[in-house]
């Protein structure tokens, strides 16, 4: 006879008692307190994950102490445990959780495939487009021969940070795949801005390959500058002078030039030296010519090389100091320029205690200085230059960066006497301001002949950059915080005529002016926040009215 | 379908027209946006609502739970959600009913609030109407994400109190999603800075209509109707 089967009594269906009889009181309120720190303990390890963003020690010891926890709730009563799991309630709630990841999954996948071209999709709605690239700055990105990544360097909450952001938007828009971009909040992460060269907010550095340009503003001329120069890197070679007892670019001590090779370098500057005795002319690849504080005269072949190049449009950058010879004043002479090896003393506006080493940070507008607004240049031991008041026709100079007003070219300094007690000597010394660095810019005399493609090409120009200084970008200068290394590389950009290789009109701002009188102005208060909401509850209140 | 849908939603409306709730909750938010309408007016003496608009969305944080926490608790509370759902009508519909409703008022108060530009008009003004019409676009988007999340904790209790809270606690926390990054790092990072809510409605003010900004939204309104499908769908069994 086979055994019969009872059916289920009622009480035992629904009862949730297990078949053994409860271990003890203590083992459930064990169970319960597992369960509790172990889901918790996950729960921390999840959290810490977050944040650390990495399988940190006390993440695994959290999600190690998570699982051993429940591990032991398991082995304490493996029956309830299962029986738990499996019940209807249970398994129908794992299958939502599980649905209701899916779908969540679902559409965070469409989030991600919708970032990839071409699904992108943006329409610019403003009047003036101002929201959109130029023609030129689009085919620039759509001709880029490689990808580039743009770090933007922006502190807190630097206001530029979201016009970079708009705008890097916009160059990914424009060519997707060529652009990747990414913001670094310098204040956070001060030992990565330190490494890419970054001195300020709001400086965005561009990279393709080995490649860098950087850019201090934020502006559509400013990255499709910077795009331009990564994409055609036209080499520039810079030749300092030999022979003359000027500076040694290969040195390394404190008043040697390495660090400003190191310098040109990263800008993809190619630098190199050349003998002009030796080389009878300046080479045909030199984008600037450096004679560096030389102390000995230059030969009459030399001279003409010099002005050989400098006719067919080539850029000179000469720095003179206490010890250079006064010969090489010859070579700025047709201009009017002159170089007073005098030392310049300035009491108001130099390094502390040191007045022969006149500090400014005003300049005048030129491109030479236009990224340097508020940056401090240091002329240690400087001699002083005399610019004229007036030029000839087609000639350009001016002075970039002067002394203050209570400065003066002393002629009589002894050696001993403390330059602090210095007086200024009317009728001997020269009076302030004095120029520390300025430019001339005339129109080359031998123009090269017309080229057919590029009929609207600007006239070659013959341009200098004159210092009083030689030590300001030496190497022990160099690794002091200031301007002067913006400067230098500024002017040999502008030596080498490469600063604005393109030229994109800004958009106006289109700012829609409203001035209301004061009738118009309470109207508007009135009507907005009075008359319109007391309409809504004059609303409801007929509505309550209707419905009594 | 269409047609029971729109019997939730008509139902839902009325009840929300004939309480005083909605026209409180609409006159109060009135009363906000015309204040900062009048204080950006006449500080930036410009004729455009764009800080404007981003301001309403941060009253919207405010409003919403007050929109949404009855939607689905009361129900719960009182017991005629089971009613509801032993109808003919399905689970979907009611869910979709119910925040259509919810999207009703919505476009109401948007649509008061659009004496605001018409007013500058009239002042003399000419603001730009592409930015207008994005920035309109952008709040409608972001007040029916926000409702859809709304909808979902409305579905997750029986207490509208707790609703509120939790609807409020979730928006905070996509809201501020931006600033929390900062103490994250890896790809979760980037997860949180893409979910902040911020970074995608600021181009709308502007006057840019991008995709992506269109379809985060989108993607939250999908996915809070579809984890309040499930919610309510886990009534049957709970």
């Amino acid at each position: 006879m086979a055994a019969r089967q009872d059916p289920p009594k009622p009480e035992q269906r629904t009862t949730r008692q297990t078949s053994k009889p409860r271990a003890s009181f203590g083992l459930d309120n064990l169970k319960f307190v597992a369960v509790l720190l172990g889901g918790f303990a996950l729960l921390a390890g999840v959290a810490l994950y977050l944040i650390q963003g990495d399988l940190t020690i006390p993440v695994r010891v959290a999600v190690a102490a998570g699982i051993i926890l429940i591990g032991a709730y398991v082995a304490i009563d493996p029956e309830d445990a299962l029986r738990r799991v499996t019940r209807r309630g249970a398994l129908y709630s794992g299958n939502t959780l599980l649905l209701a990841i899916a779908g969540l999954g679902i559409l965070g996948l469409l989030n991600v495939l919708a970032a990839r071209p071409p699904f992108v999709q943006r329409i610019d709605l403003t009047a003036n487009q101002q929201f959109t690239l130029s023609e030129q700055s689009i085919t620039l990105m759509q001709q880029l021969p490689a990808p580039v990544h743009a770090t933007g360097y922006f502190v807190g909450q630097d206001p530029q940070r979201d016009t970079a952001e708009s705008l890097l938007k916009q160059y990914d828009a424009s060519a997707p795949g060529k652009l990747t971009y990414e913001f670094v909040d310098p204040d956070q992460r001060p030992a990565q801005a330190v490494q890419a060269g970054v001195r300020q907010s709001g400086t965005v550095l561009f990279q393709m390959g080995d490649q860098k340009q950087t850019v201090t503003s934020s502006s559509e001329q400013d990255f499709t500058s910077a795009l331009l120069k990564l994409a055609n890197p036209t080499v520039r070679k810079v030749y300092f002078t030999t022979g003359h007892g000027e500076r040694d670019i290969s040195a390394p001590d404190p008043t040697g030039y390495s660090s400003l090779v190191a310098l040109m370098e990263r800008e993809n500057i190619t630098v190199d030296t050349v003998n002009l005795v030796t080389a009878r002319t300046v080479p045909e690849d030199t984008s600037v010519l450096i004679i560096a504080a030389p102390t000995k005269a230059l030969t009459d072949g030399e001279k003409k090389a010099v002005q050989d190049y400098q006719d067919r449009g080539g850029g000179l950058m000469l720095l003179a100091d206490l010890k250079t010879v006064a010969q090489v004043g010859e070579l700025i002479a047709p201009w009017n320029v002159q170089i007073n090896l005098n030392p310049v003393i300035d009491p108001a506006s130099s390094i502390p205690q040191d007045p022969l080493s006149p500090v400014t940070n005003r300049y005048i507008t030129h491109s030479i200085t236009r990224t340097m607004q508020g940056l401090i240049t240091v002329y240690p031991s400087s001699v002083g230059l005399v610019f004229p008041k007036e030029q000839a026709e087609g000639v350009f100079t001016a002075p970039l960066a002067e002394t203050s007003d209570r400065s003066w070219i002393e002629a009589q300094l002894e050696q001993e006497i403390d330059a602090r007690q210095v007086q200024l000597t009317p009728g001997e010394d020269i009076q302030g301001p004095i120029t520390l660095v300025g430019v001339i810019e005339a129109n080359a005399k031998n123009q090269p002949p017309a080229d057919p493609n590029n009929p609207e090409r600007p006239l070659a120009k013959t341009r200098v950059v004159v210092a009083g200084n030689s030590e300001w970008v030496s190497n022990q200068w160099l690794q002091q915080p200031t301007g002067n290394p913006d400067l230098f590389v500024n002017s040999v950009n502008w030596l080498s005529q490469q600063e604005d290789l393109i030229s994109i009109r800004p958009k106006d701002q289109d700012r829609r002016q409203l001035v209301l009188s004061n009738t118009q102005m309470n109207t508007l208060i009135l009507s907005s926040v009075v008359f319109l909401p007391l309409l809504v509850l004059a609303a409801g209140v007929f509505v309550w009215w209707t419905r009594r | 379908m269409i047609g029971r849908i729109s019997a939730v939603a008509q139902r839902e409306l009325q009840s929300y027209f004939v309480s005083p709730v909605a026209y409180i909750v609409i006159a109060f938010f009135l009363i906000i946006s015309g204040l900062l309408f009048a204080l950006i007016v006449g500080t930036s003496r410009e004729a455009s609502l764009r800080p404007l608009l981003s301001n309403v969305s941060v009253v919207f944080l405010f409003i919403t739970p007050l929109l949404t926490m009855r939607l689905l608790a009361e129900e719960q509370r009182t017991g005629t959600i089971e009613l509801l759902l032993t109808n003919p009508i399905r689970d979907a519909e009611v869910v979709v009913g119910k925040y259509l409703a919810a999207v009703g008022v919505l476009a109401v108060m948007l649509v008061l609030t659009l004496y605001y530009p018409v007013l500058l008009i009239l002042l003399g003004g000419n603001p730009d109407r592409g930015p207008i019409i994005s920035g309109y676009l952008g709040v409608l988007l972001l007040g029916a994400a926000f409702l859809a999340i709304g909808l979902f904790a409305s579905s997750l209790t029986q207490n509208q109190i707790v609703a509120a809270i939790i609807t409020f606690a979730v928006l905070l926390v996509l809201w501020l999603s931006d600033g929390l990054q900062t103490f994250t790092s890896g790809a979760i990072a980037s997860v949180m800075g893409y979910l902040s809510v911020n970074s995608h409605f600021q181009e709308f003010s502007s006057g840019i209509i991008d995709s992506q900004d269109v379809l985060y939204f989108v993607t939250l309104i999908l996915g809070g109707l579809f984890l309040t499908y499930l919610s309510v769908q886990s009534r049957r069994w709970r």
